[in-house]
């Protein structure tokens, strides 16, 4: 039978709810003494050892009545479910658990595209749903809709946006674009947010706020229900497309970069999510580091201008795109064009002056709805397979962006790391991602990025930065940074959680957020 | 106006439907559907073309230019393969049973392994 058993159940207890699942949903989707099945939720690139997030068993249902059914099973044991939708969030966990032992409810199977309405522009999905078979759904059906993919297209909408991802098409705030829910409750209660909840409505995926008290952000970054179908609108093929890359040969150029920025973004332009990219991530998807450097400590200043000479590249690297009828793109560039062109020695390139280049052409289709893996190259840099982001936020001020940016490259220096890192500029904020890249064969590299990614979550609290999202084995530590009030926020989150899975059972210990059973005094 | 990934386009047309002759029409299914989990799994990492493919790039290092396309090559035993895919290697995740089933496997394993026939390989 199962090695692992879930923390505070004897292995006869859980046997016996592994063997009531395996009659829910058929033995052939219960995993638990299969160890290589387990082994494929592991998070495979963590700071931490595999066996910290190892589940005991998986459980892949199919459909509302399966996860009812299981539910029960898990008020009735204890069982602690931890719900992944596609699982392919790598650089935050993947599909595995908070702790060791935990039964991952494995909601992949469910990945039915249910609705897809080209008048007025919304898909309703599952949570199986990736990004690469959305738009193959779009493609061959002829529909004139554009996805907003995360920068891996095997992972999903649904859960992208349940985790706050982004994209990179003006839709890419994924959450502004999320418009109602099915959610199923601890209690096996199945809840329709919004219209939803009307019977014969058909404005379900038209309205994200209606009567009552919104609640469909509830259900995201939490554990108070499992979400087994969201709808989000799609964008409409615009007439026109005008992506750019922006070269900035000096590292403090961040600075006038985020300051010109600002007030066009407040406009809405460029019309997308702009990027802007440091040196190293630019260079590691077509580069190795070994290639150029291969001493201790940061790359030395002489390899980094290399680099940039042989990559066209700058210190820096913006994309962004324009949507719309072409004359009108035009106009809008005009002016930014013209304060970006008042910085020393920058290089603007457009659709066809990069030809051959590998990152212009995944970001651009990441900016035209094109789903793609090539971002992945980064692990390329060094070799050995680990990364998590660290990911804080900031505002969109120059002296700002260059502090926070600062902050993370002397530490990650300090730590034996390169700083490999970008900035996401949205309406009024700036979220900055250390892709925090180590060999995870080498124990010492591993100590060290964890050790570096716990004093990063302490700096930047200590200057009022939280982080928006994170990998498992850093989310008590961020959710504690929370802490105005005394922890009023998380004691609210704690009192809802009560509420709602008085068991605990769904995903405990997810951002923070335990049941009573398992928290600790704070 | 912008092209979508090379193989993935050459799926969505229909336009690699294998031509793998004296196999019947039941096994031509699994490999038509091997097909469709190469497009969806493997090659945004794995297909031919070193610049673009995280995995081929990956491969051209560490291996050499020439096995960094794991199509077609014969020294990828089923066996190896199997473990590959499930337990995933450094930088390779691996997959599960609700993303491959073990029958998905064994037809994605039987498509790898397959000469390469197709006229895109060199396109970019």
């Amino acid at each position: 039978m199962a090695n692992l058993v879930p923390e505070g159940l004897t292995a006869d207890v859980f046997n016996q709810a592994v063997a009531e699942m395996r009659a829910v949903v058929g033995k052939q989707w219960v995993f638990a003494e299969d160890q290589a099945a387990l082994r494929s939720y592991r998070a495979a690139y963590g700071a931490t050892p595999d066996e910290a997030h190892l589940p005991s068993a998986a459980v892949a249902p199919d459909g509302v009545e399966e996860i009812q059914a299981i539910l029960k099973i898990a008020n009735d044991y204890r069982v602690p479910l931890w719900t992944i939708s596609t699982g392919r969030n790598f650089a935050y966990g993947g599909p595995a658990p908070r702790k060791a032992g935990y039964v991952v409810l494995d909601l992949k199977r469910m990945n039915r595209i249910i609705e897809v309405n080209e008048e007025l522009a919304y898909a309703l999905v599952e949570p199986g749903v990736s990004y690469f078979q959305l738009y193959e759904h779009l493609q061959k059906t002829g529909s004139k809709l554009w996805i907003d993919p995360a920068a891996p297209g095997w992972g999903g909408p649904l859960g992208n946006t349940l985790d706050h991802g982004g994209g990179y098409t003006p839709y890419g705030a994924h959450m502004l674009m999320q418009c109602g829910m099915e959610v199923i409750l601890a209690d096996g209660t199945v809840v329709r947010t919004g219209q939803g909840a009307l019977p014969n409505s058909d404005n379900w995926q038209t309205v994200p706020y209606n009567f009552g008290p919104y609640v469909d952000g509830l259900f995201t970054q939490s554990n108070y229900g499992i979400v087994t179908k969201m709808g989000f609108w799609l964008m409409p093929e615009p007439p026109g497309f005008m992506p750019f890359m922006v070269t900035f040969p000096k590292q403090d150029q961040l600075h006038d970069l985020v300051e010109i920025l600002r007030p066009f973004k407040l406009n809405l332009i460029p019309h997308n999510g702009a990027i802007m990219a440091d040196l190293i991530w630019e260079a590691s998807t077509k580069a190795t580091r070994r290639q150029y450097y291969s001493g201790k400590g940061p790359i030395p200043p002489s390899a980094r201008r290399k680099i940039a000479e042989d990559h066209q590249i700058g210190e820096w690297n913006l994309y962004a795109a324009f949507y719309g009828p072409e004359p009108l793109n035009k106009l809008q560039w005009e002016p930014l064009e013209a304060a970006l062109r008042t910085l020393p020695g920058i290089e603007i390139y457009y659709e066809g002056d990069r030809k051959g280049d590998p990152t212009w052409d995944y970001r651009r289709d990441l900016m035209r709805g094109i789903p793609n893996m090539t971002e992945f190259s980064l692990m390329n840099w060094i070799g050995g397979g680990g990364h998590i982001n660290f990911s804080p936020i900031c505002t969109p001020y120059g002296a700002e962006a260059m502090k926070s940016w600062a902050m993370i490259r002397d530490r990650a220096n300090e730590f034996g790391f390169d700083y490999i890192g970008e900035f996401a500029i949205g309406w009024r904020e700036l979220i900055q991602v250390l892709m925090l890249m180590f060999d995870r064969t080498d124990a010492s590299q591993r100590d060290a990025a964890y050790n570096l990614f716990n004093t990063l979550i302490e700096d930047f609290a200590k200057e009022g930065y939280g982080e928006y999202r994170t990998h498992l084995d850093f989310m008590d530590q961020v959710a504690q940074t929370y802490d105005w009030n005394d922890h009023a926020l998380l004691s609210l989150q704690e009192r809802l959680k009560d509420g709602l899975d008085p068991n605990g059972i769904l995903s405990p210990g997810k951002q923070g957020i335990w049941p009573e059973h398992m928290r600790e005094p704070r | 106006m912008v092209r979508p990934r090379l193989i993935f386009r050459a799926w969505l047309a229909g336009a690699m439907l294998l031509s793998a002759s004296g196999t019947g029409a039941g096994e031509a299914r699994k490999l038509e559907g091997a097909e469709r989990t190469w497009a969806f799994y493997c090659e945004g990492c794995h297909a031919a073309g070193i610049e673009e493919h995280p995995g081929t790039l990956r491969l051209s290092y560490t291996r050499s230019p020439e096995l960094a396309a794991i199509r077609g090559r014969q020294d990828l035993t089923p066996e190896y393969l199997r473990q590959i895919v499930r337990m995933g290697y450094l930088e390779m995740v691996g997959f599960r049973k609700t993303e491959i089933s073990d029958d998905e496997l064994e037809a994605l394993i039987k498509f790898i392994r397959l000469p390469v026939v197709t006229q895109a390989q060199g396109e970019k």
